[in-house]
């Protein structure tokens, strides 16, 4: 390849800012506030390895080391909110993918219906609603002595279950209202791929006899993988923390249930509650994210050793 | 596809920021209006303290003004946090830098020792004699020692209850209904409590409204209804234990039998199945769903103030013998910010709301004639001006008396109130003194343990509080196993050696 002349890479440069300088506005807030949030606030890290005091500032507080990180391993609780927190993410992962695809396959068999806007609408309004509300419906089913699910196991004849002492049921409760609440937003991600698809490759597929599973193996989850693949990517990004909300207020942060719910996030916090040290919350947040950097940097080699040069997937 | 990521990027990036946003701006949009014009030039004090806004805290703020820019030269700014608001607020103007000048801080709120430990708090031990000479003098050197830390004060102690005598409340038109009151005000002990449970389960089945007992069985489980000062929450000293043994309270008999009679309780129908969290368990005293608090602090005209809270006359009785602990000396305090630009004058406010009982009321109850009217001002009772029904209805109504300064210089709110705090302070005074009052631990070396301890107690003990653990020993067991491999023997060694050399300087 030849190298661009100065001047020319400029010309060229100035016009892909022009012809592009809606979106680049549109960007700008977000960018700032990944410059000011997560790269500005990286110096802080440091704080993960002193005696953090903060009259005496970030660089001014004793340096201790790994200390902070101790608590993390020190027990088998905190070992097992890592597990937990390993497992359920993948779990949620893996469930809302699934469900996302499934969704947006669905809705994209409709989409010429006038009510498509309304299904996408119905599907995205429990993302809005807060945890605490969430867990509030939640309680409605499965409270003990008055819930829906167990007053009908009672009509029907059948034991009641004490759902808030039994962990055995949380990991599919968590995922089935992680799903309530996520796939809706999920799905339109790959709704919009399915919508770039050249619907030609679909009257071909027809004319040859192909049925509805058909298309979805061979056409739409071919063409959209590369999307499912960064999602997923990033989704690894955050494997080691866990949506507080969702363990904390939807579990009623119940002590019984700790064994299935009890993840990293819960821990610390239950941990940190009593002391307040700031220092200990950094250095969990900092392994939380190292991990996460890692896992992301791992996966997205494994994916450039077994991608087509011709159609990229991995993230850089 | 990059459009993609962009967007759902540019989502992300907005829903955290209003999320952040939304938590550390809410409770500060609050505000309490900024002193008035006409003190400019004054200093102004910020004041920081948990409690819902008042409607009327302007007018009251400028009343106050008006007496503390005579007395000591500066206005007051009031900023009131919301209660589940406080404690990550205050974090975050600690952690920023912001400055305030006086702010609530105790135990169980806005930690006293983290503000210590983190140089929050300004010491003030020099100052409070020399700027707050009355309000020093009025209490003993024992009990200032029990806010003392490293030689040094941090926060003014709110002279208040300083004992700690636990006994059950019980609503007064249920206890007639069940025909048993000789029974409750002659109970000696929590055993005693029993029967009197069982008589309201009863006679909530027959009840429209009364749903239960109670709503919750662990306040039985606190180690002060068994005699215990906990230096910390599960590392305590039995009051009558002159040699300052530190014991872990979940391996004591007393835990264990606690926890033995919470299960009976729960088995026997007395709480809801299901653990319920605090602001439910309010909602169902207020909806008169409940009719007992098992265990909780009985104090003189602590009935009328309960009454107040829920909107039930209650009957209550200790069942405790009163001690005297620092945790109990130093439940409430006011301290004055490290980066405060004032602290002379934030301590001559401290003398100035603990010995001035019309700048203290005005602050608790508001103004006279608009907010509150004399019933009897011999005997220091009032009640809502202008014919409303309640001092919720006046439009300035705090009612956290305990929290600005020395309740015993508060106007009474009840007929029933009066007298009650020449007898508060006189069981402060009779109290028997824990062997460690006045003793305050250092964490600092055991930071980790502390971390891992936290955890663990809420996952083992709590269950066994609230009376959920099918097989009490085994929980027990597991309990005990799990604190011991989070390092409470290295805690409890810790403390131990602390109060040692405490014991030994004070020789």
């Amino acid at each position: 390849m030849t190298a661009i002349p100065a001047s020319r890479w400029n010309r060229l440069r100035g016009h892909v800012f022009r012809r592009n300088l809606t979106w680049f506005l549109m960007s700008l807030p977000a960018l700032a506030w990944i410059l000011i949030f997560k790269y500005f606030t990286l110096v802080g890290v440091w704080v993960a390895f002193t005696d953090y005091r903060v009259r005496r500032g970030i660089f001014g507080s004793d340096f201790v080391w790994l200390k902070n990180f101790e608590f993390l391993f020190a027990t088998d609780t905190a070992i097992r909110a890592t597990v937990n927190t390993i497992v359920l993410n993948v779990l949620f992962i893996v469930g809302g993918t699934l469900g996302a695809l499934f969704l947006a396959w669905l809705l994209y068999e409709v989409y010429t219906s006038r009510l498509t806007k309304y299904y996408q609408t119905l599907l995205l309004l429990p993302r809005f609603i807060s945890w605490v509300v969430v867990g509030y419906f939640v309680y409605a089913l499965l409270a003990t002595d008055n819930g829906l699910i167990n007053t009908t196991l009672r009509s029907a004849g059948l034991d009641p279950v004490s759902w808030y002492t039994s962990p055995q049921y949380w990991p599919i409760i968590l995922l089935l209202v992680s799903l309530w609440s996520g796939v809706g937003v999920g799905s339109l991600i790959y709704l919009s791929g399915m919508l770039a698809i050249d619907t030609q490759l679909f009257e071909a597929a027809r004319i040859d006899g192909a049925n509805k599973w058909h298309q979805f193996k061979d056409i739409i989850f071919p063409m959209i993988l590369p999307l499912v693949v960064i999602n997923l990517l990033l989704s690894m990004a955050y494997i080691m923390n866990a949506d507080f909300g969702l363990f904390f207020q939807v579990t009623r942060n119940q002590p019984l249930l700790y064994p299935a719910t009890d993840v990293l996030d819960t821990y610390i916090y239950r941990s940190l509650i009593v002391t307040n040290n700031v220092s200990m919350a950094a250095a969990a947040q900092f392994y939380q994210s190292i991990i996460g950097f890692a896992l992301v940097i791992t996966f997205n080699w494994v994916v450039r050793r077994i991608e087509r040069a011709d159609e990229p997937m991995s993230l850089f | 596809m990059k459009n993609g990521l962009t967007r759902r990027g540019f989502l992300k990036g907005i829903g955290a920021a209003a999320a952040a946003g939304g938590m550390s701006f809410s409770g500060l949009a609050k505000l309490a209006a900024a002193p008035a014009r006409r003190y400019q030039g004054l200093p102004t004090l910020v004041y920081m303290f948990p409690g819902g806004v008042q409607a009327d805290v302007a007018r009251v703020q400028d009343a106050l003004n008006a007496i503390a820019a005579e007395r000591i030269g500066a206005t007051i700014e009031l900023r009131a946090v919301d209660w589940g608001a406080y404690d990550t607020q205050i974090s975050l103007i600690n952690a920023s830098g912001e400055a305030y000048d006086l702010a609530f801080t105790a135990p169980w709120i806005n930690n006293y020792y983290t503000n210590i430990g983190q140089e929050y708090l300004a010491g003030i031990g020099d100052l409070l004699p020399e700027l707050a000479p009355n309000y020093y003098a009025s209490m003993t050197q024992d009990t200032w020692n029990a806010a003392r830390v490293g030689g040094d004060i941090y926060g003014g102690i709110n002279q208040q209850i300083f004992v700690k005598p636990f006994g059950p409340y019980i609503r007064s038109d249920v206890l007639e209904a069940i025909g048993l009151a000789d029974a409750f005000n002659s109970m000696t002990s929590y055993a005693d409590l029993e029967p009197i449970l069982a008589a309201v389960k009863e006679f909530a089945d027959s009840d429209d409204t009364l749903t239960h007992a109670t709503s919750n069985l662990a306040p039985l489980s606190i180690a002060e209804n068994w005699g215990f000062d906990p230096i910390l929450q599960y590392l305590v000293v039995k009051g009558t234990d002159e040699s300052a043994q530190v014991q872990i309270y979940t391996q004591t008999d007393e835990f264990a039998q606690a926890v033995e009679t919470i299960r009976r309780w729960y088995l026997a129908g007395y709480a809801p199945s299901d653990v319920q969290q605090w602001t439910e368990m309010d909602a169902a005293w207020q909806a008169g769903q409940i009719a007992v608090r098992v265990a909780d602090i009985v104090k003189p005209g602590g009935n009328a103030e309960v009454a107040a809270r829920w909107g039930w006359d209650v009957t209550s009785r200790a069942l405790v013998e009163p001690m005297l602990t620092t945790g109990g000396v130093i439940a409430t305090l006011n301290g004055v910010g490290s980066v405060s630009a004032n602290p002379e004058l934030a301590v001559r406010y401290l003398e100035l709301v603990n010995t001035d009982p019309l700048f203290y009321n005005t602050l608790c109850k508001g103004i006279q004639g608009v907010h509150w009217d004399w019933e009897d001002e011999a005997q220091g009772l009032i009640r809502p001006a202008g014919g409303a029904a309640s001092f919720a209805d006046t439009g300035y109504n705090p009612n956290t008396d305990w929290m600005f300064g020395n309740v015993f210089n508060a106007y009474y709110t009840d007929p029933s109130q009066v007298g009650a705090w020449p007898e508060t302070a006189e069981l402060n005074r009779n109290a028997r003194s824990s062997p460690v009052l006045g003793f305050t631990f250092d964490g600092s070396n055991v930071q980790t343990e502390l971390a891992s301890i936290s955890a663990v107690s809420r996952e083992y003990a709590d269950p066994l509080g609230s009376g959920v653990v099918e097989d009490v020993a085994a929980g027990l067991a597991t309990l005990n196993q799990a604190m011991l491999d989070a390092g409470i023997e290295r805690v409890r060694d810790e403390i131990q050696s602390q109060v040692d050399a405490w014991k030994a300087s004070r020789a």
